[in-house]
């Protein structure tokens, strides 16, 4: 098996995950635009790379292009008061058109020398990676532990604990998506590099494999605090791959994927939910399940 | 002085369940005053502290906030835990009072020494040794133990209107005068305006200042201390006379 492939995917999705954790978890959206601006982020950045567009800024364009995904989302909540689940299939159908015509067809193959090819050997695409999801990891922590970060976890707890202090959730709310969002198109924008093509359906069924490797990662790392939380996201991403490649590995048809990771969440969703007997769990965060 | 002149609130409006929740009602309210509201279900309390939390607005009438300004406002619902973050931890729950030292959205780090030392010295007041579990989820405390954080956030944010909507519900006997009568003391030096809903007459003797009872969104009695003895058969033979 190929284990750096699997930790460099691993990275890869770990930014997805930590997103994921961002809106699901911790602020109690459970957000479907992910699916959307995972796409987004890749469509972005291959149509600005093949037109010549540096591809540090590319990157940089098509973050910001998953961060108005997540902050039409959050106004369409916050704003036009449409339940959460409907503000985030709102905005993934949209997304659809939308990420044609960024392209202006389905899918764009990455011929150009981008950042993870930029020396053509695998410990390279594996370093800048690692420097990527690092920076990205602290960066987030230290986003978490402001008073800004704390304010944003309790509003994912308790909206009427934040109003009573005067301060309004929806700020958080519409910054929490926003960031969350940013990170699933960096997440989509690197994957699209990795595999060497943007394609319309990157997106399709990523939100199950996600939400999997989430709660794969919560029941290895139990997130009782705010660093194991964050740690829980690299962890459930890896262990996810590993398991996503040792399925294929063991002879499992491509095709019959999806029912696998349908049935792992499940089942980790029957472990999560069983596995406490009745008792409080510690993990921080919202339940959303 | 908090006014509420002619307050008119009425709900399912134009249809035959048309409730009038709050009618003609007019009160002026003082700092370093502890105003207890009682009255039935149904009979207005709840909405009264709503209006001047600004959660409704009333159909008809003003409120006047005169010095004061509606962030002057805190408001304790009577389910404790909807008071707190039940998962974060009991540090984490109180720093949210510490707006005067600059715990607002902002990009500063929420752990630090200062707020730290702030928390503990408030825990060490109530001497059932919190101060030492300050890194527990609130979620795993015991009802009393919550209450207590409760009635420290309410010290920590120094607010100065407070208003409860049955603080004293969910706790026992052994509880619940232990924790008003450290909030009364903190409240009489610092000059707060209190507006308590409850149920539980026997710690109106001891704490309240005066007493208003709502019947049927009106305001049948309004008594102050010097002029009415608050003793919870009083209260009681008061209660039946407007029955």
């Amino acid at each position: 098996m190929d284990y750096l492939g699997i930790i460099e995917i691993g990275i890869i999705f770990s930014l997805f995950v930590l997103g994921m954790i961002l809106s699901f978890r911790l602020l109690g959206f459970a957000d479907l635009t992910i699916e959307g601006s995972f796409t987004t982020g890749g469509a972005i950045f291959a149509i600005l790379l093949s037109n010549g567009i540096n591809p540090f800024l590319s990157i940089l364009i098509s973050i910001i292009g998953g961060g108005v995904a997540g902050l039409l989302t959050a106004s369409l909540h916050c704003y036009a008061g449409i339940n959460k689940l409907l503000s985030g299939i709102i905005t993934l159908t949209m997304l659809y058109t939308a990420n044609l015509r960024i392209m202006g067809r389905s899918n764009i193959y990455i011929e150009q020398t981008s950042v993870l090819n930029y020396i053509n050997e695998p410990w390279y695409e594996f370093f800048v990676l690692l420097i990527i999801g690092v920076a990205i990891f602290i960066l987030i922590k230290f986003f978490l532990s402001t008073n800004f970060g704390l304010y944003l976890r309790a509003t994912g707890e308790n909206e009427s604990f934040v109003k009573n202090l005067k301060s309004n959730p929806k700020k958080f709310i519409i910054v929490g998506l926003i960031i969350s969002n940013s990170l699933i198109a960096l997440s989509g924008c690197l994957f699209a590099q990795y595999v060497g093509y943007s394609d319309i359906g990157n997106g399709n069924g990523m939100l199950v494999s996600m939400l999997t490797a989430m709660i794969i990662g919560e029941n290895i790392v139990r997130p009782t605090t705010l660093n194991r939380q964050i740690i829980s996201a690299i962890i459930g991403a890896i262990s996810f791959q590993l398991l996503y490649s040792s399925a294929l590995q063991l002879g499992l048809k491509p095709i019959d994927l999806k029912i696998m990771i349908g049935i792992l969440l499940i089942a980790f969703l029957i472990l999560t939910k069983y596995g406490y007997k009745g008792k409080q769990s510690k993990n921080i965060g919202a339940n959303f399940i | 002085m908090l006014e509420l002149k002619n307050i008119h609130i009425s709900f399912n409006k134009n249809t035959d369940n048309k409730i009038d929740a709050l009618y003609n009602v007019n009160l002026e309210f003082h700092e370093h005053q502890w105003s207890y509201i009682i009255g039935g279900n149904g009979s207005g309390k709840s909405t009264l502290l709503k209006i001047i939390n600004k959660e409704l607005i009333p159909d008809k009438g003003e409120l006047k906030f005169n010095s004061y300004k509606p962030t002057d406002v805190m408001f304790i619902d009577q389910t404790t835990i909807k008071n707190l973050v039940p998962s974060m931890t009991i540090y984490e729950n109180l720093i949210f009072a510490l707006k005067n030292i600059g715990m607002n959205p902002n990009f500063r780090l929420f752990q630090n020494k200062n707020y730290k030392e702030i928390v503990i010295d408030k825990l060490k007041e109530f001497n059932i040794g919190l101060e030492k579990r300050i890194n527990e989820q609130v979620k795993f405390l015991s009802g009393g133990e919550q209450q207590i954080i409760v009635a420290s956030r309410i010290m920590l944010s120094n607010p100065r209107i407070l208003l409860m909507d049955e603080f004293t519900s969910s706790l026992d006997q052994k509880w619940a005068p232990f924790i008003l009568e450290k909030l009364k003391k903190f409240i009489t030096v610092n000059n707060i305006m209190v507006i308590a809903v409850t149920h539980d007459y026997s710690q109106i003797q001891n704490i309240g200042d005066r007493l208003i009872m709502l019947k049927n969104g009106k305001v049948f009695a309004d008594k102050k201390k010097e002029n009415f003895d608050f003793t919870t058969q009083s209260i009681l033979n008061l209660f039946y006379e407007y029955e």
